[in-house]
């Protein structure tokens, strides 16, 4: 099995020998995947409506540069899988809510680089155009006995669209996590280094949002994993997103194509060549019959593989860096290598946050972002939706845990029939 | 005040063999669009906050209103946000170019008012995501 040569050498515990590059690549994947995953999907809260903050009052809806956003959240099942039938995807989502979230959703200019507390100029909701956007004050609270939750600050961009004849705007964003409460007290901490959420949906303003948010917490000691099985989901009746599907999948490192660093011209390192391999799975967790909120992850067989350029600069030395990536083709097979199709889709907007995580020798980057899905081959061809991406990544050595959330465009259900039947 | 007439007239000549070679690349409009595109940018770093603002809201009226013209003419191509947005490409030119339009008056406003000056901005890798850097060519 060949692996990236790693710059640097890492040491093992006192008086024991340097770890090898390969024993280093393992140990720090380990640590990357070690991860509490929370999907959630959103659901209208009629007792506490959405608000929208209008240009001017006389303007009322019409006119807005931002929403008081109030919703309840719900868990989210998302089970892929590939077989000999071709590839399936059932959504469900729970019954009850398990969370509320609040956030003032901003829309802000191109050129605004938003932070925590600080409101962007007076930028008008233009649903004929994309634009970018801040979410402040943002409170994610689970109903769980210890009130478990996190306060965030993120952005993201509109994708104006047409869904079922109305205009709608796509919606990608990428969330820090500043602080954590309850069973997620001390976060950011040697417990849990950081945490990033990634939004993956649309909105039809002011009210009807229908957006899937993973919250993914890295927790190097698993205090988050669930000991056993996790109590299954209660569904509701209601389809969480009748006009699309949803399909998760882990990417990681495919041991015979290494990830290769990038340079510019002047011999300054500008990101990776990755190639991945992605592998089917399935997230659960339960925050309210045991003690403390847990969180299951459980993968399959490889089903797909990744190739892309992701650009960012790693050698910058902010906390949080623009990332992007570009010729990202995403192949699936079923597991007797039948290929069922390929999808293009680039991350156009994401953020790495350099966290420093115990047991890794160098820092390394939570990342999140977005981008629209750009077509396809096979069964997957012509297929329209959004792309987010929660993941880690360590750059010395090589090597990452990538989830990636698609969300294509289904409104009268050709694409799922397409997939079943293709192989 | 020598160096300033001296870089004056040394940046209206380069502006002059600028629009000669601008010319000559109407035949390969792109490559026209990539030179002119990379002037402006240009321009715009050079400008302070309140002067990059108002050079932004007029760069966004003035492209509404050239997508609108060539949608007009027939000229013109979906941009990159409206895939799949299907319905009237026109109509959402139109659209666009109200709403850029009433920007333009609270940009204005935001500016008059002096607000411009005073805003804060957050970390830069918080702002707008730069172009991808080209990759040195494989040796």
């Amino acid at each position: 099995m060949s692996r990236p040569r790693a710059a640097a050498m890492g040491t093992g515990a006192r008086g024991t020998p340097p770890l090898s590059v390969n024993d280093q690549i393992d140990e720090v994947t380990r640590l990357l995947e070690a991860a509490a995953y929370f999907p959630i999907f959103n659901v209208h809260n009629p007792s506490i409506p959405n608000q929208t903050v209008p240009l001017l009052p006389v303007l009322g809806e019409q006119l807005f540069l931002a929403i008081n956003v109030n919703e309840s959240l719900h868990r989210f099942e998302v089970v892929t899988h590939v077989g000999p039938q071709g590839m399936t995807a059932s959504n469900r989502m729970s019954r009850e809510p398990i969370a509320e979230v609040h956030i003032r959703w901003t829309t802000m200019p191109d050129d605004f680089a938003p932070g925590p507390g600080l409101l962007p100029p007076p930028t008008i909701l233009n649903p004929f155009r994309s634009q970018r956007f801040t979410m402040l004050n943002g409170q994610l609270s689970f109903n769980d006995r210890k009130v478990s939750g996190v306060q965030a600050f993120g952005s993201g961009r509109t994708f104006p669209v047409t869904v079922n004849g109305q205009p709608a705007l796509n919606i990608g964003a990428v969330i820090d996590v500043l602080s954590g409460s309850g069973d997620l007290a001390g976060l950011p901490n040697d417990t849990f280094p950081g945490a990033t959420m990634v939004i993956n949906g649309f909105i039809q303003p002011p009210n009807d949002l229908a957006l899937n948010l993973i919250l993914r917490v890295m927790d190097p000691t698993r205090q988050l994993a669930a000991r056993g099985p996790v109590v299954p989901l209660v569904p509701s009746p209601a389809s969480p997103d009748p006009g699309a599907v949803f399909m998760f999948f882990l990417g990681e490192v495919d041991p015979r194509r290494p990830v290769r660093p990038m340079f510019g011209p002047d011999g300054r390192p500008i990101g990776l060549q990755v190639f991945e391999n992605l592998r089917q799975v399935r997230v659960e967790y339960d925050i309210g019959t045991s003690a403390s909120l847990q969180s299951r992850t459980e993968t399959g067989p490889v089903v797909g593989t990744v190739s892309t350029m992701l650009y960012f600069d790693f050698q910058n030395p902010g906390s949080v860096i623009p990332v992007q990536t570009k010729g990202g083709v995403f192949s699936f097979h079923d597991p007797q290598g039948r290929s069922l199709g390929s999808v293009f889709a680039n991350m156009v907007e994401g953020r790495a946050f350099r966290t420093y995580l115990p047991g890794a020798s160098r820092p390394v980057f939570r990342m999140g972002g977005f981008g629209p899905i750009r077509g396809g081959t096979g069964a997957l061809a012509g297929a329209a939706g959004m792309l987010s991406l929660n993941s880690v990544v360590s750059v010395t050595p090589s090597t990452l845990s990538n989830l990636y959330v698609f969300r294509f465009e289904d409104p009268n259900g050709g694409l799922r029939t397409r997939l079943q039947g293709f192989c | 005040m020598r160096e300033l007439a001296r870089s004056m007239a040394s940046f209206s000549w380069a502006m002059s063999m600028f629009g000669v070679e601008q010319m000559t690349n109407l035949i390969a409009p792109r490559r026209a669009a990539v030179a002119f595109g990379a002037v402006s940018r240009t321009v715009e770093k050079e400008l302070g906050p309140g002067l990059r603002s108002a050079f932004q809201t007029g760069d966004r009226l003035q492209r509404a209103v050239v997508d609108l013209s060539f949608g007009l003419v027939g000229l013109g191509t979906r941009p990159a946000s409206a895939r799949g947005a299907g319905g009237n490409g026109l109509l959402r030119q139109v659209g666009n170019l109200g709403f850029e339009l009433l920007q333009a008056g609270v940009d204005t406003v935001y500016w008059v008012t002096g607000s411009v000056w005073q805003q804060e901005q957050g970390a830069s890798g918080w702002g707008p995501i730069p172009p991808a850097p080209e990759p040195a060519p494989e040796k």
